[in-house]
């Protein structure tokens, strides 16, 4: 079972992407806040995370950021409702963010999915770099 | 007095009845103070003799007095003082009034009463003896004297000469009766005495006329005459003329002034009249012209006054003996119609008024002058030359020249203004017309003057009665934005109509101007704001509004998918589990519509995911720039995008609209965004398209066209379709957010007003569109062709 972090404090939207990855064969572990996602960091190891922008506590950028130090393999996918989100530059040097934003609708649910594997299965030479 | 002393009243009676007897007259004899002494009527003696009054009262006619006792009395002798001599020696005079006295009567008494004073002095001669020696001289003298009275009489009536004789001592004076009928004096009211009669003289320089007269009289013996003035008692001023002789006693001194009075008050008045006419005549003629000249019969000067010399610069005598042509040779072309038209006048012998010229002085100095002149002739009817006049018209010239040029300027001023200027007059007749007005119509201004302005400009025809208003009531009118069809588009002009009401002409003047542009401007820049806070609006809520979508679709989304993936292995096992087949559920499902319950969420859902974007589209800030595009290939792009274009239901089928194509040559690439320019296009294609199929049009098409708008450094993008077209109440109201034609929820309303954002705001462009009901739209995009340097 491949793990997938979602990282939304909004739980219909939380719940709608868990349900999602469960029905296509994923084990969704979902976090309300930044703070509880890097806790779960320290149980599960997930391939990827989506990650919300605007979150309670530290943001999704700060998340990225040290969960990124903890976990070096780890995958990032932003997917905001803000449209004006921009990744910030500290942010885009990193090999293992998704430099394609997604954002709240997100219509195409397995267009998503398929942005994901294609950066699992693209690990091998990213953690090098990283 | 002395004399009266040394007589015996009883012999001085005694010597008047004596005389009265011999004479037949009545004698008297005055003494001091004017005191009848003795008199041949007894009933007299003791009065006092009042005077000239008294002699004219005619009580008295003559009497004796010496000089002397005329001078205490107050008698004034009218008359001739004769020295009376006795034996060599002056005893006396006997005073003769020839011109006054009625009667010689008295004559004798003089002499008496000088022999009476005689005896007094010479007390030791025998009185009776020189008694009757005076009374036959007496009689001689009296027979003389009768004879030139007579005569003097006839001559001072028939000459209205007055007799006057002034005894200087006294300031008696006595007249002769002409001398009263000459001053217009009653003899009985007025006594003539130098004093009384200088009152009648109140002219300052008369004042010393009497004192002149004897300073006159003193220094010569020559007789003399001088004129003088009388106030008469009709209050009117007479004018006399006069001579004077002195009369002298032995010693030469001045006793007496005698001397003639003649009224010459006609003369005097009509000379006076001739005086005031000529110089009345010197006057007129003085203000009308600045000189007078006269020609011979040869056409040369003979006379010139005046001021001839100040205005022309040359002395009346270089002018004298010339020709008007020999003057002004040096400085006139004789050949030009004026001149030739003047000497065919001179020569023709012809009256010419206000022959114009212009003269350089000697100095360099210009003027102008101006001659009339009148040919005059002998009684025989010979041409004697001209008389006329010249006059220095410089001054009115150069205010001619001035006048014409402030005219000119304010007609200049006029026609530079960009309103059209309109001037009519209290019936609504055109009275100014200035280019711009001109210009407008292609009326020119010699066509439109004085013809009715409703004839040249009749869309102001309903405007006549606010023109009359604003006569009426001396205020200007106002009207703002009026629209009006032109070439089948809007304009708007605001008229004001100003009333007219100096110097007395009633009338307005319509200014007409064009805000056609300025109109756009605003309804445009109403429109950019319009979006602005609803791109500010849309920023605060897009993340708001996000989540719940999110939330709401995503759901959707996999709802679907459990409900109808019939191969998802989560699905078949709970169907599996609970004793269900997924046919059998599909079945249900369908039967009870869910899947398209389901793709309505999802439409919806992604049409306020549409508005939410758009609306955000108008948080942007324009950026300007963008690479070059060329707008042709642009407009062939997304040509091609709407043919394929189904991702919205099918309303039209754009593969059966005709596209003409019309690209300038000459444009070149545009800075742009080219997604965004291409999402204005495609938005345009749609409407256009939409519109078109709505109406049901058979034959539908699209012009488009490209060109380059030189004056504004633009290109420009046209897409006209032949559609229903549009309104005025829809076209001023289609770029605005929210506004929208078609059914609720068809369209989002914001189309047209993101596409207007991204022409106007990030491209710095303009977007506009022209359209009439039935017409079909066109809708112009214009971009700048250099980059706008706003960042």
């Amino acid at each position: 079972m491949r793990t997938l972090l979602i990282l939304d404090d909004d739980s219909a939207v939380r719940r709608s992407f868990c349900d999602f990855f469960e029905d296509h064969l994923w084990d969704p572990v979902p976090a309300e806040s930044g703070e509880e996602a890097l806790t779960l960091l320290q149980s599960v190891r997930p391939l990827a995370a989506i990650v919300d922008v605007r979150l309670p506590g530290i943001d999704g950028n700060e998340f990225i950021c040290q969960a990124s130090r903890l976990m070096t393999s780890l995958k990032f996918l932003v997917c905001t409702g803000s449209p004006e989100y921009r990744i910030p530059d500290d942010l885009r040097r990193l090999p293992n963010l998704c430099p394609r934003v997604f954002h709240k609708p997100v219509i195409d649910l397995q267009e998503l999915e398929r942005e994901l594997i294609r950066m699992i299965d693209a690990q091998g030479t990213c953690s090098e770099c990283g | 007095m002395k004399h009266t002393e040394l007589l015996e009243f009883t012999k001085l009676q005694h010597i008047c009845i004596t005389i009265a007897d011999k004479t037949g007259c009545n004698v008297a004899i005055m003494g001091p103070g004017g005191r009848i002494i003795a008199s041949s009527k007894p009933e007299r003696i003791g009065v006092i003799h009042p005077g000239a009054a008294l002699i004219l009262d005619g009580q008295v006619d003559f009497f004796d007095v010496t000089e002397e006792m005329a001078r205490e009395s107050g008698v004034m002798l009218e008359g001739r003082s004769l020295p009376l001599e006795l034996e060599g020696k002056r005893i006396g005079s006997v005073g003769v009034a020839a011109p006054l006295a009625e009667s010689r009567r008295y004559s004798a008494i003089v002499q008496t009463c000088v022999t009476v004073m005689l005896e007094s002095e010479f007390a030791h001669r025998n009185a009776q003896a020189q008694l009757n020696r005076s009374i036959e001289s007496s009689k001689r003298t009296e027979t003389i004297l009768r004879k030139s009275e007579k005569r003097l009489r006839e001559m001072s009536e028939l000459g209205r000469i007055g007799y006057w004789y002034w005894d200087l001592a006294s300031g008696n004076v006595e007249w002769s009766d002409q001398v009263y009928k000459i001053f217009q004096l009653d003899p009985k009211q007025f006594i003539p005495h130098i004093e009384s009669i200088m009152t009648r003289s109140p002219w300052p320089e008369d004042r010393l006329r009497d004192q002149e007269l004897i300073q006159r009289a003193s220094q010569s013996r020559e007789p003399g005459s001088y004129e003088q003035r009388f106030l008469l008692p009709d209050g009117s001023t007479g004018y006399y003329f006069s001579t004077y002789q002195g009369i002298y006693d032995d010693q030469g001194k001045l006793l007496a002034i005698e001397g003639t009075v003649q009224d010459i008050t006609g003369q005097k008045r009509s000379r006076l009249a001739l005086e005031l006419s000529e110089s009345r005549f010197r006057d007129f003629a003085n203000s009308a012209a600045d000189w007078f000249w006269e020609m011979g019969p040869d056409l040369r000067f003979t006379r010139l006054t005046g001021r001839i010399e100040e205005v022309m610069g040359l002395p009346p005598e270089q002018v004298v003996g010339r020709t008007r042509r020999e003057i002004y040779r040096d400085t006139q072309d004789f050949d030009a119609p004026h001149w030739q038209r003047h000497f065919h006048t001179l020569e023709s012998h012809l009256p010419f008024s206000n022959f114009e010229v212009r003269w350089v002085r000697p100095d360099g100095e210009s003027r102008f002058l101006n001659f009339s002149g009148k040919p005059f002739f002998d009684a025989q009817g010979n041409f004697l030359g001209y008389r006329g006049v010249g006059g220095d018209i410089t001054a009115r010239k150069q205010q001619e020249k001035e006048l014409m040029h402030l005219r000119n300027y304010l007609v200049n001023i006029i026609d530079s203004m960009p309103s059209i200027l309109i001037g009519v007059d209290n019936s609504g007749m055109i009275t100014q017309w200035n280019k711009e007005a001109q210009y407008s119509t292609g009326i020119p201004f010699e066509e439109a003057l004085g013809k009715p302005l409703l004839k040249v400009f009749p869309r102001l025809a309903e405007e006549l009665s606010r023109i009359h208003r604003a006569i009426r009531t001396r205020r200007k009118q106002v009207d703002s934005k009026r629209p009006r069809q032109e070439d089948g588009e809007v304009h708007y002009e605001d008229m004001t109509i100003y009333p007219l009401i100096s110097n007395g002409v009633e009338g307005a003047v319509i200014r007409l101007d064009d805000v056609t542009e300025q109109v756009r401007m605003q309804e445009m820049m109403i429109q950019t704001e319009k979006m602005l806070s609803v791109g500010g609006l849309a920023a605060g809520m897009a993340h708001e509004i996000n989540n719940p979508l999110a939330g709401m679709m995503q759901t959707a989304n996999v709802l679907k998918s459990r409900l109808t993936d019939t191969r998802m292995p989560a699905n078949l096992r709970a169907v599996e589990a609970l004793g269900l087949s997924m046919e059998v559920l599909g079945a249900y499902l369908q039967e009870r519509g869910v899947p398209r319950m389901l793709d309505d969420i999802q439409t919806s859902g992604i049409r306020l995911a549409e508005i939410v974007e758009n609306m955000l589209s108008f948080a942007r800030k324009g950026e300007g720039g963008g690479s070059l595009h060329d707008l042709r290939e642009l407009i062939d792009k997304t040509l091609v995008l709407a043919t394929t274009d189904y991702s919205l239901k099918k309303k039209y089928d754009f593969k059966t609209i005709e596209i003409v194509r019309d690209y300038a040559e000459n444009l070149p690439p545009v800075p742009c965004e080219s997604a965004e320019i291409q999402q204005v296009l495609l938005n345009l294609f749609r409407n256009g398209a939409e519109a078109m199929q709505s109406s049901g049009g058979r034959h539908q098409r699209f012009n488009v066209r490209t060109r380059l708008s030189k004056n504004r450094a633009m290109a420009c993008i046209e897409i006209e379709d032949n559609g229903p077209g549009m309104d005025e109440s829809v076209r001023r109201r289609i770029f605005e957010p929210f506004f929208t034609t078609k059914p609720v929820g068809v369209g989002t309303g914001l189309g047209l007003s993101v596409s207007y954002f991204i022409i106007t705001e990030i491209h710095k462009g303009e977007i506009t569109v022209v359209s009439k009901p039935g017409k079909g739209a066109r809708f112009v995009i214009s971009l700048p062709i250099v980059p706008s340097g706003r960042g």
